[in-house]
C-alpha cells in the first residue's frame, strides 16, 4: 500500500534524478551579455543558440564556460564550476544553478587556499576557497560542509555550490591578466540547490570592498542574516524562496556601513 | 530552467528548446523584469504548454517515450508521470521538483485554488494506484 507521503517522495526523488541528466549550466551569462555591446550580444546569442541546439551533455557546459565566460580551462573540463566569478553584482542576478556534487576536482589541493568560513544551511558551513589556475585565471568556489562539520585545507567536503574562474580566456573578456581588485570587488556568484534534506536553498559566495568586515543580508520576508568576511570573501545560504529581492550591506569593523547596493 | 522543461514536456530535447525559445524572448527585455527566475519559469511554464497544444494530436497518437534511468523504481514513475495528462503532470512537476506550495501552483497554471489542489491530488492518485499494482 503506497501513502500519499510515499508518493510524494517518490516523485520528488524522480524528478531530481531525471533532472540531474541535465548538466549544470553556468550562471551568469546573461550577465555577460547584458554588459556587452550590442554586436557582441548578438554574436553571444548566436553562440548560445547553436550550442544549445546543437550539443547536448557536457558539453553544454564545457562550451559555454570555456567559450561565453573565458573560464579557466580546468574549471571547464570539470563542468561544476560557473561561468565568471568577475562581474559586477550590483544588479546581477545569478541564474538558477542546480546542485553540483562532488569534490572540486580542478582544485590542485596545494594551491587552494581557504578564504572564509561561513554559516551554511542545515548547520553547515560554506567555505570559499580560492585557487590561481594560471597566473591569469582566479577560480573561487563555495563548499558545502557536511553537517555538522567544517571543510578543511585540501580536502574540500560534500559539495560544490557555487564556483567560478575569473581572467583572460577565450571568450568575451578581454586577454590581460588577473582583474585589478577594484574591478574584482564585487565579483559574486549565485546558485540555488538542493540541501541534504532535500530543501532548495540559494547560496552566493563573492567577494566584498575594502575593509569590510561582515555582510548583513536582508531576506525578503525582513529577516536579516549577517556573514562574516575575511580575506575579502563572504558567502552565505538562505531558504530559496526568501532569496528573491534580497538586498545587503557590507560594514567595516566599526560598524560603518559601506556604500553600494547589493542586491540579488 | 531545461530540467523544468524538460519535466513538463517529458523530452530533454523540448526542454532545451523551450528553455532557449524562452531566454531569447526574455533576453531583450532583462532590464524590465524585476524578478527573472519566476519570470523565467513562468515563461517555461507556459511554453511548454503552448508545446503540449501544437502536438496534441501528435501526442496522443505517438507519446514520447520516456529516457530511462538507471533506476527501474524511478524509471517506473517517470513512465507514469509521462502518461498522464498534461495539466495533472504540470502541477505534479511544479509541487514536487519545484517545491511551489499549492497556492503558487495555481498561479502558475492560471487556474483557481481548488483546480490545483484537485490536479496534484488526481495527479498522485494517478501514482499511487499504477505504482501499487
Amino acid at each position: 500500500m503506497i501513502t500519499d507521503k510515499m508518493a510524494e517522495d517518490l516523485l520528488s526523488r524522480t524528478f531530481s534524478t531525471v533532472a540531474d541528466q541535465v548538466p549544470p549550466i553556468p550562471p551568469l551569462r546573461w550577465i555577460d551579455a547584458r554588459a556587452m555591446r550590442p554586436a557582441e550580444r548578438s554574436s553571444l546569442r548566436g553562440r548560445f543558440t547553436a550550442v544549445v541546439r546543437r550539443h547536448r551533455g557536457w558539453t553544454l557546459s564545457i562550451v559555454l564556460v570555456a567559450g561565453v565566460a573565458g573560464a579557466g580551462a580546468g574549471a571547464a573540463a570539470s563542468g561544476l564550476f560557473s561561468s565568471s566569478a568577475n562581474h559586477v553584482f550590483r544588479h546581477d542576478y545569478a541564474m538558477p544553478l542546480p546542485a553540483a556534487f562532488g569534490q572540486i576536482p580542478a582544485f590542485n589541493p596545494k594551491k587552494e587556499k581557504l578564504e572564509v568560513v561561513d554559516p551554511g544551511p542545515e548547520g553547515t558551513t560554506i567555505s570559499v576557497w580560492t585557487y590561481p589556475e594560471t597566473s591569469s585565471i582566479l577560480c573561487i568556489a563555495g563548499v558545502e560542509s557536511k553537517p555538522g562539520k567544517r571543510t578543511s585545507p585540501g580536502k574540500p567536503a560534500a559539495k560544490v555550490s557555487v564556483g567560478g574562474c575569473s581572467g583572460s580566456g577565450s571568450g568575451s573578456q578581454p586577454s590581460g591578466t588577473v582583474p585589478p581588485p577594484q574591478d574584482r570587488k564585487y565579483g559574486a556568484d549565485g546558485g540555488i540547490w538542493r540541501g541534504y534534506s532535500g530543501q532548495l536553498f540559494f547560496v552566493r559566495a563573492g567577494n566584498a570592498p575594502a575593509g569590510a568586515k561582515s555582510l548583513v543580508v536582508t531576506l525578503s520576508n525582513g529577516k536579516k542574516i549577517t556573514a562574516a568576511v575575511r580575506n575579502g570573501w563572504y558567502a552565505f545560504a538562505t531558504t530559496y524562496k526568501l532569496a528573491f529581492g534580497l538586498s545587503g550591506t557590507f560594514y567595516l569593523s566599526n560598524g560603518t556601513a559601506i556604500p553600494g547596493e547589493f542586491a540579488a | 530552467m531545461v530540467r523544468l522543461g524538460w519535466l513538463l514536456t517529458g523530452s530533454r530535447e523540448v526542454g532545451e528548446d523551450i528553455a532557449h525559445d524562452v531566454f531569447l524572448r526574455v533576453e531583450p527585455k532583462w532590464h524590465d523584469i524585476t524578478e527573472p527566475v519566476p519570470y523565467l519559469r513562468h515563461s517555461v511554464v507556459n511554453a511548454a504548454r503552448s508545446h503540449h497544444r501544437r502536438r496534441g494530436v501528435e501526442r496522443r497518437h505517438l507519446p514520447v517515450p520516456p529516457e530511462a534511468t538507471v533506476n527501474p523504481q524511478i524509471d517506473e514513475v517517470w513512465s507514469v508521470v509521462g502518461e498522464l495528462p498534461k495539466r495533472q503532470r504540470h502541477a505534479l512537476v511544479l509541487r514536487f521538483y519545484l517545491d511551489l506550495t499549492v497556492e503558487q501552483v495555481a498561479v502558475q497554471l492560471d487556474c483557481p485554488l481548488g483546480t490545483a489542489k484537485s490536479l496534484i491530488h488526481r495527479g498522485l492518485a494517478q501514482i499511487k494506484e499504477r505504482i501499487g499494482q
